[in-house]
This record gives structure tokens, sequence and C-alpha cells, in this order.
């Protein structure tokens, strides 16, 4: 049949060829039809029961009822009110208010496809009839007042490395989150936990953390764990301490710090994307005006204020540092330079930290020729800040719960190379023409690792200050972390900074490279409030040709 | 039936009607329609797979093509990518020994191993091979061969179960001389 007008048609009972009828508007009951190849449009077709083969239907708008419906690829089924048994879905558009069951969960596809995600598991079977079903690549999310949200790609199904997923731990009410793998010369870091910690994350240690690739078996599987066991309850030494691999995925526990409205110390820095959703920044206190500062602390929140929680993940690398001891007698300065060891169970590592800041400059409030001074053995670099949102109008100083939104700003993206530069040498001091004048020997031996001895001449205190001080920013032992990437794939943010506009001096026109200019700033501005990380393909750290 | 006691019908059989707007969140645009919301996401982006993407078989790992400096590794003289003289040809499979893996650790890695020329620089005549190693740390003060963790093997027992991705893009090796002044000579690679 192709006849392409079939308004109104009450009883299609049998209608076995229906190929290329492009309108079916308000056929009420089209039972058995078995061929709807190509049918354009079925708007309002209330009775689809048993059609068979609806491939390349373009549009079933309305359709309130296609029980049994098994092959419906390619459909259009904005509104299709019932589709319980409708089997065949494949390719099908999105499908919003309607009753069907979930679809089939396809296995997700290894590799990165770019701008893909992760398809949904776990969805109810049935949905009231207020509900929104989501299909491939869709979520929908809902909160108290706040209405529904219906998102693409919300969850990519490639992780970066690095990428953090915070996640609401029901049983003992907490935030927690995972991290993808990644990888640091080739090595993977561990999350360190005690063995209590771990037990607690669900109370009797079956939490399945997965298989210890150190030894091919299940984490907590080892009769240590179990050698207190009395009763059937798996008993386990609270103190051990466990090395759980990010390959993993073992589950970290957040701490947090106040951000915005509820942030005493006010030092705490703001996000603008969080200003826009409703976070107020936090009042600094005046010292020189302690009673309208206090006036501040108790003022009440404007309506529809939202707090905000923050915490630090973490990669910690140990390495050696650098130790300094100067000893003044005269005239005669005498520095001894010492190598720092690896502290003893120290590993490379992630860790959350609620306030977390890198390690400031060398020449920050040091002073080496007053005592001893000694790098921390390890370098670190953030991964990336998991913050909280509360709902509107929260009391300050709430601790967050599930109804908070968790958002993460990733600070990196790839894996990472680390190296630190080679133990300085009283040959190489001495061959350094910017510290002529000194006079370095090896001394003593310490721990293995020859001193290097410094011996100068000052003429004041100053000197032997700049001296000592030049020597240690010269040969820090810290290491630096870059993307074996060929010094390619970066996608940062533009520079956000005020460019003034200046009228040429012969007064025709604007300064176009300022114009340029300030419109990419302020075009960065506007990104930077819409989002919190950059865009694929991210952000890549560049090599520290230092080391060479 | 009349086409609005048709909308009637479909709205009460399937509540169209919410006391909730629905919100387009990120990749989505909505559209209110007499029958309800419609939503139409973007498309999807192009497959895309990095360089040195492993795939873990049965007979071992395959790599997609990827290069160091310039050059792309080789399996027992093979491309990893399979072409050879522009003919895309079977892919080489890197063997996997189980007896390499360290007892009680049960990791290894594949790894590209760059070999400088006979001049003792890398250039085009350097030669690029994949390896099955048990470590990704290569110790050679000569500065002879440099190596580079492409991808980590997880080991359960003598079989492989799962590979994890390390090296995402092309990579350069850069070979410096360390410890300058210093009575013995220290050559280390660094890929960039």
């Amino acid at each position: 049949m192709s006849d392409d007008k079939l308004h109104g048609a009450e009883e299609l009972d049998g209608a076995n060829g229906l190929n290329a009828a492009p309108g079916l508007n308000a056929a009420a009951s089209v039972h058995g039809a078995s061929g709807l190849k190509g049918a354009g449009e079925l708007g309002g077709a209330t009775g689809l029961h048993g059609a068979s083969d609806m491939r390349g239907a373009t549009s079933l708008n309305g359709a309130a009822d296609l029980h049994a419906a098994p092959g419906l690829h390619g459909a259009g089924l904005q509104g299709a009110a019932d589709l319980k048994g409708a089997s065949g879905l494949g390719g099908s558009a999105p499908v919003s208010r309607n009753h069907m069951p979930a679809p089939a969960i396809g296995r997700p596809k290894w590799g990165d496809r770019q701008g893909s995600r992760k398809e949904l598991s776990g969805l109810p079977e049935n949905l009231n009839a207020s509900a929104i079903m989501p299909a491939s690549r869709a979520r929908v999310s809902s909160r108290a007042g706040a209405g529904r949200t219906l998102a693409m790609r919300p969850e990519p199904y490639w992780l970066h490395p690095w990428q953090i997923t915070p996640r609401w731990d029901g049983t003992r009410q907490v935030w927690t989150s995972t991290i993808k793998a990644g990888f640091v010369n080739g090595e993977c870091p561990v999350y360190v936990s005690t063995a209590a910690a771990a037990q607690s994350v669900n109370g009797n240690n079956s939490l399945d953390y997965g298989i210890n690739p150190l030894d091919g078996q299940p984490f907590f599987s080892a009769w240590v764990f179990n050698q207190n066991n009395q009763g059937g309850t798996p008993a386990i030494a609270p103190a051990t301490t466990v090395w759980l691999p990010l390959t993993s995925n073992p589950l970290i526990d957040l701490s947090w710090e106040n951000i915005g409205f509820d942030d005493l110390s006010a030092s705490n820095p703001l996000p603008l994307f969080f200003q826009n959703l409703g976070v107020t920044p936090a009042t600094p206190i005046d010292p020189d005006n302690i009673d309208a500062s206090a006036a501040n602390l108790l003022a009440p929140a404007p309506v529809g204020n939202r707090l905000l929680r923050g915490c630090s993940l973490v990669l910690h690398q140990p390495r050696t540092g650098l130790a300094s001891n100067v000893s003044i007698q005269g005239l005669n300065v005498t520095q001894t330079l010492t190598l720092s060891q690896i502290a003893p169970g120290d590993t490379l590592q992630v860790y959350a930290a609620a306030s977390w800041s890198p390690e400031t400059a060398l020449a920050d409030g040091i002073d080496p020729t007053t005592g001893d001074y000694t790098e921390p053995p390890y370098d670190e670099i953030l991964i990336g800040t998991v913050y909280l949102l509360s709902p509107p109008n929260v009391a300050a100083g709430s601790a967050p719960d599930q109804t908070w939104q968790p958002y993460v700003q990733h600070a990196i993206f790839w894996n990472l190379m680390w190296a630190q530069p080679q133990p300085p040498s009283a040959a190489a001091i001495n061959q350094d023409n910017s510290l002529s004048g000194l006079v370095a020997s090896v001394g003593l031996l310490a721990g293995g690792v020859a001193d290097v001895v410094v011996d100068s001449l000052a003429d004041t205190i100053q000197d032997a200050y700049d001296n000592a001080l030049n020597i240690l920013e010269a040969y820090s032992m810290a290491g630096s972390f870059w993307t074996p990437a060929s010094g390619g794939s970066t996608s940062l943010f533009p520079p956000v900074a005020p460019v003034a506009i200046t009228v040429p001096p012969n007064g025709h026109g604007m300064d176009k490279n300022a114009l340029i200019a300030a419109q990419q700033a302020a075009a960065a501005l506007a990104l930077a409030s819409q989002q919190l990380d950059p865009d694929f393909p991210y952000l890549s750290i560049p090599f520290n040709t230092g080391l060479l | 039936m009349a086409t609005a006691d048709l909308y009637a019908n479909v709205a009460a059989a399937g509540g169209y009607m919410s006391t909730f707007p629905v919100k387009p969140g990120a990749g989505l645009r909505t559209v209110y329609t007499p029958f309800g919301y419609s939503s139409k996401g973007i498309a999807m982006g192009r497959l895309f797979r990095h360089p040195f993407y492993p795939w873990l078989g049965p007979g071992g790992v395959r790599f997609a093509r990827g290069l160091v400096s310039y050059i792309e590794p080789t399996i027992n003289g093979v491309p990893i990518s399979g072409m050879v003289n522009g003919v895309q040809g079977q892919q080489p499979v890197l063997q996997l020994d189980p007896a390499i893996v360290a007892a009680g650790d049960n990791r290894s890695w594949a790894c590209a191993e760059i070999t400088v020329d006979s001049k003792g620089q890398i250039s085009p005549d350097s030669t690029v091979v994949m390896a099955h190693r048990q470590t990704w740390f290569l110790q050679d003060p000569l500065g002879q061969t440099g190596r580079c963790p492409v991808c980590m093997i997880l080991w359960n027992g003598k079989t492989p179960w799962q590979v994890f991705h390390i090296l995402y893009f092309n990579a350069t090796a850069v070979l410096a001389s360390l410890n300058a002044g210093g009575a013995t000579p220290l050559k280390q690679f660094f890929f960039i």
C-alpha cells in the first residue's frame, strides 16, 4: 500500500504492507501491521499492537500504545506514552515521557571516542508517569525544588588519566571519590590507607577492592587479615597499612574546607563558576574594624545563597632533598650540602586534603644562615579539586550530605613523567661561573652520600646569606613533572588579563590589537564562568628544560 | 477521533504534564511541545584512538600507530601499525612472556626502546622496538638505549588479564648529558 494519506483510519488490522506510507496521523488502531517500513509519520496512532517491523519510521509523536512492537529502529519516539515490550529500539532518538523498559545496555567500546560518554546502567525498570526516561548517553538528574535536568553525555565512558569521580557513600554518609589510574614514569600511584579505614568503608570488610596487582589475589584475602577471625567475622589488625593501587579503583575519603560565604578566613579563592551558581563570596575580616567584621559575620545569608566546600586531591612523589647547614666563623663561611633521603615508607601516592597549597618558593621566609634548612623530600602536584555545592538557603557551616552537588576541576589530564636534577657535585659547583669565588670540596660521608662543603669568604653576613641561598636555589633537588606529548596537546583557557584599549595618537580608529585582546579576555572570562575544565585535548605540562 | 481528543487521551495515558520544568543540560536542546518535552542531542564526536593504544588479546598486545622521535616502533621488524611501504598489512603482536614477570609482582610493561645510531645520536637511523619488560626503568649510563613505558600489563598468575595505557601521544626522545664536569659521564634519556 502506498497511500500517503490515511488520516483518521480507524482500523488497519492485518495491514501487511504499509511501506512508504508517510502520513498515518490519528490512525487509531494498527494491530498486526507487520510492515511499516518508511512510514514517515504515525502521530497520534494509539494502537500499534504487534507492529513487527517499523524500521525507518521517523516520527511516532504521540503514539500511545506500542505493545510488543519489536522493531522500531530509527524511530523518533518523542512523547510515545507506552512502549512496554517494544524490544527493538536500537538507534531510536531520545525518548521522553513514556513507559518503557530500560534499553539493553551495550558493552562500552574500547578506545577513546572523543566526546563520547558511558552508557547508563542501573536504570529503574519502570518509571512513573511523570518520570523522564533517558536513552543511551543521556542522564536525568532531579533535585527537590530545582526541577529536572536532562543532560547528554553526562559521564564519559572514556576517562582521562587522573579523572576524579566523586560519589556519595550512603552507608557511611560521607563523600568519597575514585581516580582513574594515572601513571608517573610508568608507575601507578597507590592510595595509602589502613585496614581499619578500609574496613569502615562498608563496615565488614566486604568491599571489593579488586585484585592486588602485587600478588594477584583479592585485597584483604591474605591470612593476616583473618588471623584474629573469631565467629566468622573477619578481624583485621586496625593499624595495618595497605597500599591500594589506583588500578584497583580505591575509594578515597574526602575532607572539606569551607569556600565562599562561610569561609571565616576568607582566604580560599572562590571560582567565578560558582559565584554564577549562587555562592556568595566571603567577607574578609578587617582587623582595623572588628565590630563591622563581626556584624558581617553575624549577618544573615542572602536569600538563595549556596554554600561551597572544596577538597584537593594531590599526587605525592618522594625524592631526595637538599639539606644545608651554614656555619660562620669570622669571615669564613662554610656551607655543607647533604642529600636528605626519602622518608621510610614513603611511596608514590595520592591523598586527599581539605587544604593544600604547593610548596612555597625557597627564598620565601628562609634564612639559610640562621640554621639548618632541608628541602621537603617529595614533590607534589595537584590532581584536581572536588567541590560540593549546597542547595539554596542551607545554614552556614552545614556539613555536606547527599543533597549537595559535586563538581570537579582537574589540574592534570595526562600521564606524567617526572625527574629531578642530579645531586650537586663539588666539580659542578666550582665550574659554575655564577658562583665563582667559592671553593667546594667533597667532605664527610653521611648516609652513603658525599657531603659537599663550600667554603667562602664573606664580606658581610648579607653576602653569606646570598651565597648560601644562591647555592640552595641553584642546586635544589626539586623535581618536575611533564607530559610526554612532544610538546603538543594543550588546551588552555586563554589568559584572562585586563587589557587597556588605547586610542592611537593620530586619533583615527581604535587600537585593533588591544580590542582583539580584550575580546579574547572577555571570551575567556565567559568560558571560565561556564565550565571548570578546559575542553579536550586538555592541558599538557611542558618539559622543564632545566633538567638537560 | 478529533485531534484534540486524541491529544487529551495521550496526555491522560502518558502524563505528559509535569509539575517540574525540564531543563536542558550539557549537550542537549529541550523543546516543549503539546506532546511533551522533546530533547535533541548533539552528534557524537569522531572516533579517535590515541597513539600506542594497546589491545590485549590472547596472543599478546597490539598497538595503534605511534611514533618515538618520528620513528615508528617495530615488533619483529614490522611496524606496529602493520603499514609497510604504504601497504596495510597485519598488525604485529607483541608476545607476552609470563616468565618475565617478577615473583610477587604481577605487573609487566610494554616499552618502546630506542637505540642511538652508530654515532651515538638520535637520528632517522636510530631504531625503536617494542619490548616486553619486567620494569619500566632502564639505567644505561652510556646512553645507548632509552626505554619509554607504553602500557602496563596486569597478570593473574600466568595469564595477562588487564592492560593500562600509559603513553597517549607520540613522544620525542632527548639524550641528555648529566653531571657536567663530573669525572664519570652520565647520560640519560628523557621522553618528552
